[in-house]
């Protein structure tokens, strides 16, 4: 146990005073440049995400690797339209998309002065095999070389349409001077651990509060940081929007979507919507009678009025839709079939039968009780089983039950995860629980995994999403959104197409830290 | 002296009066609900009105009748596990006491007990076990005897000296009828402090897991009541939580207080004398002189 | 008293390994934790094989025995092992930690303590309308659950009037190079950060101290040898201070160490509501993230602190009272 001068000041704490801290002084001291237009400090609610490192930083929730977006960078990016350069200032792809050929922009520095060079972003990916980062697969890589100190190319085992969005735009770039020599990144703790060539640099993670802070990388490839720091501090969600109204914070979200009414005349606090990237649906367990027929499972989706539990749980527009990617998706299609609210049309198709069904939720979820008595009154029974999330996550992937409600982004990101889901190839937390064996579901998802012509894959992305809704292998309940309440004389919030990374509605986007 | 037994029977006859009155309440929601507590009769954060005099919480569930059913819950969970905790403390302690050779193990199992982290070790069940009500009151019934069985153990070690026992046993009294009949008496003037101590442990300690997230959604008591509501983040930025919070928080306060009023009234109560005690053993046990020893012993938390 | 040790170790012993097998009933795995509860919960791939070695890494694909066995020789070394969930050496969270759950708690308990016994002590000696006043009110008190106290402190004194932060043990990146603000500021800003989460601890806590020195204190007054120094005309405080309270003070220090023994788990509530970093919200998070080490590590301390705690007392009656056995 480290004696610091602050735990000793804690541990022989005799009185409780109170010392206002307005009393304490606040000077800039750390030297980094400052223009006119520059704003000094930002601070975001979230949560403590671990060592904020690629490797050691958490997988429970998105904040880790949101995190590391400031601190490393990708070979492409996004912004609000699609697919930018970034690290790689114009790339090539080969007639047989296999290889993708990259050219890296100059003058690129790591945060220790060090420049960023080809060999920097080969390591990465070859370390990335044998280390692999938990928020973006590099399996579909066979191999990177290579070709000049700002050139290089990367092949891939075979087509692979989401390589540049996912892979190019997901894996953060380490700096080989670092990493070469680490055999155990999960425990490494030394220096340059967490360096990256990122807008912002870590000059302090504190691990008991589980608080960051980032200053402005003075060097910048893409120009002057406008932000001068950035904290992210581990804030109760009970208390995160009053500290935004109270300028104890900058940035925080909200699921509740009336937040909107109580900003309406603020004149400094906005209230910012991102697309509904956000998913609450059921997995249903196609293996166990009676949900193994796609007439009971039909009748579920009729005899639940979505529209209602979205609205009650949500406090906004309810957003319903059965193909599983949501709208305001660049993949939705619009024309999936539907199952409108009609009980009738459920009694229908379950031919009378009567049955009870078991369904896990989390402790904190509410729709099981407005769900209830819709089924009830068509003669279904649910049981609801109040699991935390390791246990549920158990259970779905043991198989270990009916109906599995579950919640969780990334359904606006590229549409492979659809793949994913049921191919049963790639042990993805949300395939838990996903049990659907069809044949024309598996030939298109194959085929638009290696599609290169973006029309053909956006057909193929269509005819799965009609498939899901028409077969039910999990049934949609809503989609909502991220509401984001902020500082707007410090912060300028942006929605990146698809979601920030894959599919994750963080406001963010460290487009907007730079000039425009 | 007299006053203070006047204002003892005073409190006593309030706290028995409001406790009377929860329990019948509680007893009759079935009864007393205009809703099925479960069901959403109404729209959601809506205000009191006449239909709905407590209002509704946030997915439109009526709260008078969640708060009468709710009630119904806290105080269940609170009678089973006094009872189950009170048994076992005294079901050690006697043993313990009496039979020597069981001592030993008997009170390594209380330090054992004693020294595992108390809430931290509720959670720990409580998320191994399930969080069902049923799962809850073993939790708290199993892990809260220990305390006072150190205190009946020691009450029943400071009687068992008294000759009417050894005259007892001399007769062919059997041990188990000694403990009965003479030793139980002996120690029920601790009763009402152990009663008082696990009912407040209880529905506190529901509440508080149901407020960690750890309660049991389904059972519907007064701690699910609060935890749902501080569930919500925007609670305290409206108005809502004026007829969601504050009908629970207070009937839990009330609860606690109406118990602690009745067993400060009982302590109080000069103990009625027996027109002629039977035997030496009768009056030996008076409840007046374990009394005074028992409030000796330091009061556990729980 | 050879007795009083052998009996302590084999507590310690059983603790251990009760210690170690407690987490690992719980259902799902450190590695199951992927998926946050809420509508955040984001996907992060895990391929079979990258599962499979995961669960090498962290011995969670070995036997229990073989498990226990590297856990003991761990524990012979001072290494509490390494947290999953945090990425983390366990000892250094605990160290990290300990200080807050402390420095809150002791202040708390010390306050509580002391002001509890002296509010009972007058109050028995007073008696009448104060008696009643303070009675009253302490019951009151006890009768409101611990977080329900939390939270109408929070909302109305933090929220509501601003007067304390929101969150957090402390202003985390204060201004300045650290250290700038000096011991003085660093205190003031932690003791405002604090003030709330303790007073919470304080308002539970006293009432027990309150009502159990009324109590030893009234049972005491009635005892002949008080009535005897009256006689003997001396003043009422000499008598009170020289005869009542030491005779009185033997239980509420039993009290006061039971308490200080469960020091390590009872914040949990108050550092949940305010944020503070303590081993109580660590606990809490271990729970949910199934992290092993960190859960094994914080029950074996806090029973071994209580164990430690009650070994001091037995110790302390033996050499008080040697008659007062059993």
């Amino acid at each position: 146990m480290r004696i610091t001068r602050r735990s000793l000041a804690l541990a022989v704490l005799p009185l409780v005073t109170v010392a206002p801290a307005a009393s304490l002084p606040r000077p800039a001291v750390l030297a980094r440049q400052s223009t006119p237009a520059t704003i000094d400090l930002v601070r975001l609610g979230w949560a403590d995400v671990g060592v904020p490192t690629p490797f050691r930083v958490s997988t429970a929730g998105p904040g880790g690797p949101v995190l590391l977006t400031l601190l490393y960078d990708t070979l492409t990016w996004k912004d609000e339209e699609g697919i930018i350069p970034w690290l790689a200032t114009a790339w090539t792809v080969s007639a047989d998309g296999l290889d993708y050929t990259f050219d890296l922009a100059p003058g690129v520095q790591w945060h220790d002065g060090q420049p960023l060079t080809a060999e920097d972003v080969v390591f990465s990916f070859d370390y990335y095999v044998a280390h692999p980062y938990r928020w973006a697969s590099t399996a579909a890589v066979a191999s990177a070389s290579v070709i000049a100190p700002d050139q290089l190319r990367v092949r891939l085992a075979e087509p692979y349409a989401p390589f540049l969005d996912e892979i190019a735009g997901g894996v953060p770039i380490i700096p080989r001077h670092v990493w070469a020599g680490v055999a155990d990144p999960l425990t490494y703790d030394g220096p340059g651990a967490s360096v990256g060539s990122g807008p912002y640099m870590l000059a302090e993670y504190q691990s008991a509060d589980g608080a960051y802070q980032l200053i402005a990388n003075p060097g910048y490839f893409r120009g002057p940081v406008l932000v001068d720091e950035f904290q992210q501090l581990n804030t109760p969600p009970e208390t995160q929007i009053q500290a935004v109204q109270q300028g104890e914070l900058d940035l925080a979200y909200t699921p509740d979507a009336s937040v909107a009414g109580l900003f309406a005349d603020d004149p400094r606090v906005r209230v910012f919507a991102t697309a509904p990237q956000s998913i609450v649906r059921l997995a249903v367990n196609t293996e166990l009678a009676p949900l193994d027929r796609q007439e009971v499972r039909q009748a579920i989706a009729y005899a639940l009025n979505r529209a209602q539990i979205a609205t009650v749980v949500t406090r906004g527009e309810p957003i319903v839709g059965d193909g599983v990617i949501p709208p305001e998706s660049p993949w939705f299609n619009p024309d999936v079939p539907t199952y409108p609210f009609d009980p009738e049309r459920a009694r229908e198709l379950l031919g009378g039968e009567t049955y009870t069904i078991e369904m896990l939720a989390g402790p904190a979820n509410r729709e099981p009780e407005l769900m209830a008595p819709m089924l009830e009154a068509v003669g279904i029974t649910l049981v609801t089983e109040r699991v935390d999330g390791p246990t549920r996550t158990q259970l779905l992937r043991e198989g270990n039950f009916q109906l599995g409600l579950i919640q969780h982004i990334g359904t606006g990101g590229d549409p492979d995860f659809l793949r994913r889901w049921y191919a049963g190839e790639e042990a993805n937390d949300y395939a838990q629980g996903s049990f659907f064996a069809d044949p024309a579901f598996d030939r298109l998802a194959r085929e638009q995994a290696t599609a290169l012509d973006l029309a053909r894959r956006k057909e193929a992305v269509f005819q799965m999403q009609a498939i899901l809704a028409e077969e039910l292998p999990t049934i949609v309940l809503y989609h909502r959104r991220f509401y984001w309440v902020y500082d707007s004389t410090k912060i300028a919030p942006m929605e990146t197409w698809g979601g920030l990374m894959n599919g994750i509605p963080f406001v963010h986007n460290k487009l907007i830290f730079l000039p425009r | 002296m007299a006053g203070n037994v006047a204002r003892g029977n005073r409190g006593a006859w309030a706290g028995a009066t409001i406790l009377v009155l929860m329990v019948v309440v509680a007893a009759l929601a079935p009864v007393l609900a205009p809703y099925d507590p479960r069901l959403a009769s109404g729209p959601p954060m809506a205000a009191p009105t006449r239909l709905h005099p407590l209002g509704t919480n946030d997915i439109g569930q009526d709260i008078l009748s969640q708060w009468l059913w709710g009630g119904r819950a806290s105080m269940l969970v609170g009678v089973l596990v006094t009872l189950l905790s009170t048994g076992l403390s005294w079901s050690v302690g006697i043993t313990a006491g009496l039979w020597r050779r069981t001592a030993a193990p008997l009170m390594a199992l209380t330090d054992l007990l004693l020294a595992l982290p108390g809430i931290p070790l509720y959670l720990l069940l409580v998320a191994v076990i399930g969080p069902s009500q049923g799962n809850v009151v073993l939790a708290l019934g199993l892990l809260s005897w220990p305390a006072f069985a150190r205190i009946v153990r020691a009450q029943v070690i400071a009687l068992r000296g008294e000759r009417y026992l050894e005259a007892a046993t001399a007769l062919g009294a059997s041990p188990l009828r000694v403990a009965l009949r003479h030793l139980l008496p002996g120690t029920l003037s601790l009763l009402p402090a152990k009663v008082v101590l696990t009912l407040r442990f209880a529905i506190f300690t529901e509440a508080t897991l149901a407020f960690l997230g750890l309660g049991d959604p389904a059972a519907n008591s007064w701690g699910t009541m609060l935890s749902w509501a501080f569930n919500d983040p925007l609670l305290f930025l409206g108005r809502a939580w004026v007829w969601w919070v504050l009908p629970p928080a207070p009937a839990i306060v009330l609860v606690v207080l109406a118990t602690t009023w009745l067993a400060v009234g009982l302590e109080h109560t000069p103990e009625r004398r027996p027109t002629r005690p039977r035997n030496a053993s009768a009056r030996a046990a008076l409840p007046q002189a374990a009394g005074q020893r028992a409030s000796l012993r330091p009061k556990p938390s729980r | 008293m050879a007795w009083l040790l052998a009996r302590y170790t084999g507590l310690a012993n059983i603790l251990v390994l009760l210690n170690f097998a407690l987490p690992r009933l719980l259902p799902g795995d450190p590695l199951d934790v992927d998926s946050a509860e809420g509508m955040n919960a984001a996907v992060s791939t895990l391929t079979a094989e990258a599962r499979a070695q995961l669960r090498a890494t962290y011995h969670l694909d070995q036997p229990l025995t073989g498990q226990f066995w590297a856990y003991l020789q761990d524990l012979g070394h001072g290494d509490l092992g390494w947290s999953i969930s945090q990425s983390a050496p366990v000892s250094q969270l605990i160290g990290e930690r300990l200080p807050w759950t402390l420095a809150l708690m002791l202040t708390a308990l010390i306050i509580a303590g002391v002001g509890g016994t002296l509010l009972g002590l007058v109050s028995a000696w007073r008696g009448g309308r104060l008696d009643r006043l303070i009675v009253s009110t302490a019951s009151g008190l006890a009768a409101i659950p611990e977080f329900l106290v939390a939270i109408a402190l929070l909302l109305s004194f933090a929220v509501g009037l601003g007067w304390f932060p929101l969150h957090g043990g402390r202003s985390v990146f204060a201004p300045g190079p650290p250290g700038s603000a000096g011991p003085l500021g660093t205190f003031g800003d932690i003791a405002w950060h604090l003030t709330l989460p303790a007073l919470t601890l304080v308002l539970a806590a006293t009432a027990s101290f309150v009502l159990l020195t009324r109590g030893m204190v009234q049972a005491i007054l009635t005892a002949p040898y008080l009535t005897t120094a009256r006689a003997k005309g001396l003043a009422e405080p000499a008598v009170a201070l020289r005869h009542a309270f030491p005779n009185a003070l033997l239980p509420v220090l039993t009290l006061f160490g039971l308490r200080v023994g469960q020091v390590l788990g009872g914040a949990i509530v108050v550092e949940r509501v305010f944020a503070v970093p303590g081993l109580g919200l660590l606990a809490f998070e271990a729970i949910r993230a199934r992290d092993y080490p960190v859960l094994q590590a914080i029950f074996l301390l806090s029973s071994l602190g209580v164990l430690l705690v009650n070994l001091a007392a037995d110790l302390a009656y033996r050499w008080l009272e040697p008659r007062r056995g059993g």
